[in-house]
């Protein structure tokens, strides 16, 4: 049972509802965008599928493993990668250092293996810093590796932030704003990188507020108004819903 | 978009790149290699007893102040109880040495595992709080393990201490001063080579990581709990087996040598070093030690220079040091140089 399933989940922060009952699921090698305006509960959303808070009420399965109220270190383990809106970045390390905390998920990191440095770990490192080198570069960004993050621009960072939840080889990749602070042509950049990962297998959950950017790259779109699903199948259709239209129309460029 | 913003960094600036060509890689290392060699050979070239002592103490100050960038600048949990930690591992030698007739080296391990220990339990508040709590939390086990050693005199000697611990014998003979000096360099050498290796590895990353942003480092697979934990359990084994090397060089431990004022100062060396700079923490540990042996002859003065260092330290994180010199440059009527004009390139 493969897939990203939030099922009749609600959460409510001090008697408001952020979300009211909301079920998606995202398959492996689909791309699911969410559109609505802002307060409607897009990101509450994101923070529901990837752990970092807790349903009140429903439930959260990934790949048929209730993960309800678990932490989001095992919804990491699981699989289920995200980005931040504000970026979140390991500002004392490199930039390189960054996409290795990404590449490293799934190793567990010793003590002895890092004061022995037996031939494995050495093998397992170089291995490691190549995959990370190899995600700066598709990302634009191989000349900066030695940078410190903090030194870098916004649109820089976001790509960093990028490339360490692509590093981090997610089943499911939950993608919160990409686009936020970044130019129409840098987000434009990123959608073969998202279409190829799709291709390989990888589930992607993406709330953005370019609506055309949102057209090309999903390929199916929920739009969500106050809490609740009001509209779903693909971008032209959910568009046209009376209660996502005006604020479409507010933010077409 | 790739490559544009690599060009233009490099292009408008020259020097940094000129600069980090010069200053990064092996000329970097060679570089921090030839400053470690003379800080090691300073205590050969100044000689005699009072020579190698001060270098043994130096190194001391070295291990001590590195178990704390393991635990504040890697894992970022600022532990007021260094020295006590450190007291713990200078206490279980003498115990080891004086009652049970082990030799240092049998009595340095388990010294190492008992201070990890006991920095497991001062680090255990750290599953739960941070920060300003954290450190106010390791402030009190500190003071409870000062409390311990001046009270359980069965194994500390309470007030009395532990005098007449032997020193460190090797092939048969016991080693002078030169000796001592020599196994704490290498010790030192060890520990640093230890540190160094944990900052380039995924535990490293990892601790580094939770330092940053705990959000984003759950987010990634990382559990803080046992990792801040082993955090405690590193660095203060580190401080411990700085304590044994106290034990033997003065043949005599006291509550009084692992006070507030020591892990003050160890706290001290790792501020002006920076978080996790391993390397700049050899350097400011070693110079610490020589200032304070200089104020050592006169008297209480070194708690006063201690202070204005730790305000000096505080004023430069805070950037009034700067904000300060515009200051005083506009009491003064100094004019600020100019802008430069749009399109003009700053010097």
């Amino acid at each position: 049972m493969k897939g990203l399933s939030l099922l009749s989940i609600s959460r409510d922060f001090v008697g408001v509802h952020a979300v009211a009952g909301v079920s998606l699921s995202v398959d492996p090698g689909e791309v699911l965008g969410v559109i609505g305006p802002n307060g409607s509960g897009k990101t509450t959303l994101v923070n529901l599928a990837s752990g970092a808070v807790a349903p009140s009420a429903g439930k959260v399965v990934v790949d048929g493993v209730d993960l309800t109220g678990a932490s989001s270190t095992r919804f990491a383990s699981a699989g289920v990668v995200r980005s931040y809106q504000g970026l979140r970045l390991f500002e004392g390390l490199s930039v390189l250092d960054n996409v290795m905390v990404g590449v490293q998920r799934g190793v567990r990191p010793s003590l002895i293996g890092a004061w022995t440095r037996p031939p494995g770990f050495r093998r397992r490192e170089r291995r490691l810093r190549v995959a990370a080198m190899d995600w700066l570069g598709e990302l634009g960004m191989t000349g900066f590796a030695a940078h410190p993050v903090g030194a870098l621009s916004h649109g820089q960072r976001r790509r960093v932030e990028l490339a360490r939840a692509f590093a981090a080889d997610p089943a499911y990749l939950i993608l919160d704003e990409p686009g936020a602070g970044v130019d129409p042509h840098q987000l434009e950049g990123m959608t073969g990188i998202i279409r190829e990962r799709c291709g390989a297998g990888v589930g992607v959950l993406v709330v953005e507020h370019d609506h055309g950017w949102v057209e090309r790259v999903c390929d199916r779109v929920l739009g969500v108004a106050d809490g609740v699903v009001v509209a779903e199948g693909s971008f032209a259709v959910v568009a046209a819903h009376p209660a996502l239209a005006p604020h479409l129309r507010a933010t077409a460029p | 978009m790739s490559g544009s913003g690599i060009g233009t960094l490099r292009t408008s600036r020259p020097w940094r790149a000129a600069l980090s060509l010069r200053w990064g890689g092996p000329a970097r290392s060679v570089g921090s290699l030839a400053i470690l060699l003379v800080l090691a050979v300073l205590p050969v070239w100044i000689g005699g007893r009072h020579g190698y002592g001060l270098g043994t103490t130096a190194v001391i100050a070295v291990i001590t102040a590195l178990g704390l960038q393991v635990v504040f600048g890697l894992s970022g949990q600022l532990s007021v109880a260094q020295a006590p930690l450190q007291g713990v591992g200078a206490y279980a030698v003498a115990q080891l040495m004086v009652t049970h007739g082990w030799s240092f080296w049998a009595a340095l391990l388990p010294a190492v595992g008992v201070a990890a220990a006991f920095g497991v339990f001062v680090g255990l508040p750290g599953m739960r709080v941070r920060g300003d709590v954290l450190a106010l939390a390791t402030l009190g086990a500190g003071e409870i393990l000062q409390s311990l050693f001046l009270n359980t005199e069965r194994f500390t000697g309470g007030y009395q201490g532990i005098a007449a611990v032997p020193g460190v014998s090797m092939f048969g003979t016991v080693l002078d001063d030169r000796g001592l000096y020599a196994v704490a360099l290498g010790l030192g050498l060890i520990v640093l080579a230890g540190a160094m290796a944990l900052k380039a590895s995924p535990l490293g990353r990892a601790w580094m990581a939770l330092r940053d942003d705990e959000v984003a480092a759950r987010a990634y697979g990382i559990h803080p709990g046992r990792l801040r934990l082993l955090a405690f359990a590193v660095g203060s084994g580190m401080a411990g087996a700085a304590g044994g090397v106290y034990a033997v060089q003065n043949g005599f431990v006291s509550s009084v040598s692992f006070g507030l004022n020591q892990t003050v100062i160890v706290i001290l060396v790792v501020l002006i070093a920076g978080e996790a700079h391993m390397g700049r923490t050899v350097v400011a540990a070693v110079a610490i030690t020589a200032v304070l042996d200089r104020l050592s002859a006169y008297g209480d003065i070194s708690e006063a220079v201690t202070g204005v260092v730790i305000l000096m330290v505080v004023a430069s994180r805070l950037g009034l040091v700067s904000a300060g010199l515009v200051r005083l440059r506009t009491m003064l009527r100094i004019p600020a140089p100019p802008l430069p004009a749009p399109g003009e390139v700053a010097p």
